[in-house]
């Protein structure tokens, strides 16, 4: 059998990282370019271009945090898809289909900085019309592009609930609270009808609920990912006293 | 049976109530936001509400009922070792299944073909929301229970086969649930 031991302290780095993706979230797209809410879906174009003029330069620094900060959303979920080879006996099929979706999915979130940082960059000589299509493209790359996340959620719950080994890595409720956040993340799916209203991209729903939901999973798969890594910690601890390392 | 036992006895896991209380909550909060559109627009809803197909929503709801106690049946059969009749029976609640979510695409359909539309008014968003969100879980709970029937209950009705199968008829108990309480929000409240 391959040595499968992970190293705590790398483990330890990539989940803290995952935890600033979410802070600079909040700080860099909320506090920075005031887009947490987002804008309605129906304003005016002409209201939305001078949203841009007028924030400009807090939205171009705000994107740049932006686009460094999301790359961490690779290293965080890569310390929870080690686990899912850890819990998946033989081929690693699971493991393979976390990395792809991790990797597709990271795809979509550097998106979102890059084009509000194009829109930006030329945003007082654009037609305020191309802005609003842009800026509606941003939130559809937001919202719009939940599956890849969901089945990755359904993967975790699928290769938590399938795990051999005693001690299990997480418990079994994790599984399950893969399975909902993949089910209740669906409403986002519903933007693509509404500019205003509950199921809109600034919707109670669409937006606060989806948005709530994702980044509360991204906090409880960091604590029992954080669990795991300490009980994996003893495991080599107690491994090393009954086989002294070379 | 249940009754001289001295601890309550949980169907299923743990898990699956903690999904199935999440759940709930996310429809709380889509039932709470659509009363509040309602108080604040009674009259297009009490107009669109009327343009619904109650019989069709009377089908559905005979079927999400039926399935529910062919379900509950299922599991009271694996309990006393009727394993051809679980087997049946969740045939029979998943053809249910299957059937709803046929009739849901006819009254859709027709809803489409005359012009009414998730954007025609705030009671067809709800009405098309909902009863979509409402239809995944159908998907997936109908899909649930054609995996639980292929069971193969070759240690009798014990440990985690009987486990899987109570976690699986929770769920679906509560994607009917759901329904009746969509039902007689968009359906019946004039």
């Amino acid at each position: 059998m391959n040595n499968l031991d992970l190293h705590p302290g790398i483990m330890r780095a990539f989940l803290w990282s995952g935890v600033l993706v979410v802070i600079t979230l909040l700080f860099a797209q909320g506090y920075l370019m005031g887009f947490i809410p987002p804008p309605s879906p129906a304003l005016p174009a002409a209201k939305l271009a001078q949203i841009f003029i007028d924030n400009r330069v807090n939205i171009q620094i705000g994107t740049l945090i932006q686009c460094i900060f999301w790359s961490f959303w690779n290293t965080w979920a890569i310390a929870i898809a080690m686990f899912i080879r850890r819990m998946e006996r033989g081929a690693p099929i699971l493991t393979y289909a976390s990395i792809a979706n991790i990797g597709g999915g990271y795809v979509f979130f550097i998106l979102i900085p890059m084009t509000w940082a194009v829109i930006a960059f030329r945003c007082q000589a654009l037609d305020p019309n191309i802005i609003q299509v842009m800026n509606d493209w941003v939130w559809f790359d937001w919202l719009f592009t939940w599956p890849p996340f969901a089945l990755w959620m359904v993967i975790i719950g699928v290769a938590v609930l399938n795990d051999y080994n005693i001690p299990r890595v997480f418990p079994r409720w994790v599984g399950f609270f893969n399975f909902w956040s993949a089910l209740l993340i669906f409403p986002a799916g519903l933007i693509a009808f509404f500019k205003t209203g509950p199921f809109a991209y600034d919707g109670a729903i669409s937006f606060w609920f989806a948005v709530a939901v994702f980044f509360g999973w991204m906090v409880v798969m960091t604590v029992v990912t954080f669990r795991a890594v300490t009980a994996e910690e003893q495991r080599q601890a107690r491994a090393a006293t009954i086989r002294p390392a070379k | 049976m249940a009754s001289d036992r001295k601890t309550a006895h949980l169907p299923g896991e743990e898990g699956i109530w903690l999904f199935v209380i999440g759940d709930m909550v996310m429809f709380t909060a889509l039932f709470a936001i659509m009363l509040h559109y309602r108080s604040k627009n009674l009259e297009v809803f009490g107009a669109a509400h009327r343009l619904l197909d109650q019989r069709l929503g009377l089908v559905n709801t005979a079927l999400m009922l039926s399935s529910s106690w062919c379900v509950a049946t299922a599991v009271r059969s694996a309990r006393t070792g009727r394993f051809a009749a679980t087997r049946a029976l969740l045939i029979a609640a998943a053809l249910c299944g299957i059937l709803f979510a046929c009739i849901k695409y006819i009254e859709w359909a027709e809803k489409i073909k005359v012009g009414l539309n998730p954007t025609t008014n705030d009671f067809f968003m709800f009405y098309f929301a909902l009863t979509g969100i409402h239809l995944v879980h159908v998907v997936i709970g109908t899909v649930v229970l054609i995996f639980l029937s292929k069971t193969r209950w070759a240690q009798g009705a014990r440990g985690n086969t009987m486990r899987n199968l109570e976690s699986g008829a929770t769920f679906w108990h509560l994607v009917d649930l759901l329904w009746i309480v969509l039902f007689a929000l968009l359906y019946l409240v004039p």
